[in-house]
């Protein structure tokens, strides 16, 4: 069986490439990078503008949201590409992919006009206040407390978030707060929008297991930090269903792209054994690694676009927890087989890796990278309770 | 046949750790993780007045290396202490392996020519904190051997490399025309030195993977989510086993080889370093990784010791041979 797409969105991905060839952003730029999840330097801010202009920043949404009504197959298409293309899509990807859509789901229409167009115009980024010391995995014991003023103009915000992506750079702050102590965990949470300049907040940037100087991820403490009460989201205490709407979003197609890069991964090792390192392409351990991490790649596409066909069609998916879940698995499979195959020359940090599938790098420092896809967004661990007991409808 | 350490043994280890919990923990290690050439270290002197480089056996090695790879010690432990000739020699740094050529190095490019050494050497560990390199060479007729040259020698120049773990820094080694001395005939003295060095490579990987489940197990207990410890979680604990059993076994065949290698021929030794070496490349790199997972998203930041611990352990794939390397190696 050979998987194509129809003419129609193959025309869609012959006129998205031409326009791509033209104003995508340049070598330069892309080699300039950014600082965090939460900065947009201004080559960014252009690229995320002309994305918007010309209908192609979220295909799928209507042209005065920065799309064009494209169908689920051309999005897919769209996703693809830019994979592909290794071109960044969402350069603040908690404002795009998670903000603009709770916000125009959940948002009054004052809140839409202030913060959705400038999101996708990428004139502001956010960062979401999620994850606690003592609420990781078990987000809804999350404390951080939002108490009303008296006169009720106002919440003030006490407490502290960690692994807070892009908080450090972010202009605001999707924040998940509690409201109601005495209510059950899952309904004493509101969701506030929380302007990152205001007082009482610091940002301590928490640098990343391969470099003493990357940060992205933040902790943040709130200390009397006073907040309109007009920036609440939906309504008060109600808080959880936002967030399960938040991640509901682009979920059907997030595995995109960790497949294309992990394919682009796995042409990279390729080409790193014909041409550097020359015995690996005799070797019989070697040979079987790569492909089967070549298989794992393939596989992870078949199953992809069967979870894609009935996320199109409405339906519940449960291979995007299986994708979420073995992707991540096999990105850390296929990086410490690299590692391994260079031998001694993985030792050596100037051996760079040509996949660079997060920040330029040698492949062992892909390898540590690659932890944070089985911890990040729910680690393996709580991927597989969820599978067992959602999926499999397993006993808790 | 005795499995546990002696009274002896164990108060060699006591010093040991007392030593280098006052001059090696990990706060000072952090202070000087990102310079890959360091000079000699202050816990090196303390452990020369334990004994540790006085001619000990591979045996009574055993408790030290284990403590030096819970400390993550990044001092010249090894190689110096593997032979009274080389500890008279030390702190020595062992010049082995050449750019392009894996771990193959018994066929070198490395040449000594009227007593002058000319080539260059790569992952050259402690080469900073060497008084004398120990070079793989061949002479003029061909045959393989070990030279030895004063580090500060006109003509040796060593450039750091920039390595993932910075509790193992390594050097780039050039040799242009520096004299150079005989230190030990013939590859297969190399290759007996070599046996040694991957023997107590992985106790030093064992005392690495031990802290490293302790720290994971101590996280396990404490850390609690839905209203409880997350080890009392089956995935957790199944992580935490899985580490134990990597740890254990690779223990129990590190220690045969240290046997080995002080009672039996060359031979049965060589075996029992392999099978030992094939098992902790493999198992330890992965227990690292597993610590990791266990802690979350605390695990993957610079500031967390795991972290240390895991990098260190993922060394043992890279630093003297891999899994391929050692089990090509198995006499069968």
């Amino acid at each position: 069986v050979r998987l194509a797409h129809d003419a129609a969105a193959e025309a869609f991905r012959s006129e998205l490439g031409a326009w791509l060839d033209e104003h995508a952003p340049t070598a330069d730029e892309l080699a300039e990078g950014k600082l965090s999840s939460g900065h947009l330097p201004d080559w960014a801010r252009r690229w995320q503008r002309r994305l918007f202009d010309a209908g192609y920043l979220v295909p799928g949404w209507p042209r005065e949201l920065g799309g064009r009504d494209a169908s689920p197959v051309e999005t897919l298409v769209y996703f693809e590409e830019l994979a592909r293309r290794r071109l960044p899509r969402a350069l603040n990807p908690q404002g795009l992919g998670i903000v603009a859509p709770s916000v125009l789901d959940y948002g009054t229409p004052e809140q839409r006009e202030r913060y959705v167009l400038p999101t996708l115009r990428g004139e502001i980024t956010w960062c979401i206040g999620m994850s606690e010391p003592n609420a990781g995995s078990d987000l809804a014991s999350l404390r951080t407390r939002a108490v009303r003023s008296a006169d009720g103009s106002r919440y003030v915000v006490n407490g502290q978030k960690v692994w807070t992506s892009g908080a450090h750079h972010a202009d605001f702050c999707l924040c998940y707060v509690r409201t109601d102590p005495e209510a059950p965990k899952h309904k004493g949470i509101s969701v506030i929008v929380i302007d990152m300049r205001s007082p009482g907040i610091t940002c301590r940037p928490l640098p990343e297991l391969t470099d003493a100087d990357f940060a992205d991820f933040d902790e943040v403490f709130f200390s009397d930090v006073e907040v309109p009460a007009e920036n609440l989201l939906g309504t008060e205490n109600d808080g959880w269903r936002i967030s399960m709407g938040s991640l509901g979003h682009e979920r059907g197609m997030l595995w995109i792209n960790q497949q294309v890069q992990l394919e682009q991964a796995v042409d990279a090792l390729a080409a790193t054994a014909r041409d550097d390192h020359p015995h690996l392409a005799d070797d019989a351990v070697f040979r079987d690694a790569l492909a089967t991490a070549w298989i794992d790649a393939q596989a992870m596409k078949l199953l992809g676009y069967r979870g894609f066909a009935k996320f199109a069609r409405g339906q519940a998916a449960p291979e995007h927890s299986i994708l979420k879940l073995f992707g991540s698995e096999a990105e850390r499979r296929l990086n410490l087989v690299a590692t391994d195959a260079l031998g001694p020359a993985a030792w050596d940090a100037r051996e760079l890796c040509s996949a660079e599938t997060y920040r330029p790098g040698p492949w062992v420092d892909q390898y540590l990278r690659s932890f944070a896809q089985t911890i990040a967004g729910g680690t393996s661990e709580i991927q597989r309770n969820i599978i067992a007991e959602r999926v499999l409808g397993l006993p808790r | 046949v005795h499995l546990g350490y002696t009274a002896e043994q164990e108060a060699l280890r006591a010093s040991v750790r007392a030593v280098l919990a006052d001059h090696a923990p990990p706060p000072a290690l952090r202070s000087r993780y990102l310079e890959p050439v360091r000079g000699l270290d202050a816990a090196w002197p303390r452990l020369v007045e334990l004994g540790v480089a006085d001619g000990l056996e591979l045996r009574d090695l055993g408790p030290v290396l284990e403590e030096c790879g819970r400390a993550l010690y990044d001092g010249p432990v090894l190689p110096t202490v593997l032979t009274p000739e080389l500890a008279a020699a030390g702190p020595v740094a062992l010049a082995v392996f050449e750019p392009g050529r894996r771990y193959a190095w018994d066929a070198p490019a490395t040449t000594v020519s009227a007593g002058r050494l000319s080539g260059t050497k790569v992952h050259v560990f402690c080469a900073g904190a060497a008084e004398t390199l120990l070079v793989v060479a061949r002479d003029d007729t061909g045959s393989v051997g070990l030279w030895s040259v004063p580090r500060a020698a006109d003509g040796v120049t060593v450039e750091g490399e920039p390595a993932y773990d910075g509790s193992s820094p390594a050097g780039t080694v050039r040799f242009a025309a520096p004299a150079a001395q005989p230190f030990g005939a013939g590859a297969g003295a190399v290759a007996a030195l070599l046996d040694r060095m991957v023997a107590l490579t992985v106790v030093a990987g064992v005392g690495a993977g031990e802290r490293a489940l302790e720290l994971a197990l101590d996280h396990a207990r404490t850390r609690e989510q839905f209203g409880r410890p997350i080890g009392s979680f089956q995935l957790v604990q199944q992580l935490c086993v899985q580490m134990l059993t990597a740890l254990e076994l690779g223990r129990a065949a590190a220690h045969a080889a240290l046997w080995a290698l002080d009672t039996a021929s060359p031979d049965d030794a060589h075996a029992a370093v392999t099978l030992a070496a094939s098992w902790a490349t493999e198992a330890l790199p992965r227990l690292g990784a597993d610590a990791v997972q266990v802690f979350g998203g605390t695990g993957f930041t610079w500031e967390h010791d795991v972290g240390l611990y895991c990098k260190r352990l993922l060394t043992l794939q890279h630093a003297w041979g891999d899994t391929p390397h050692h089990l090509a190696r198995l006499p069968l």
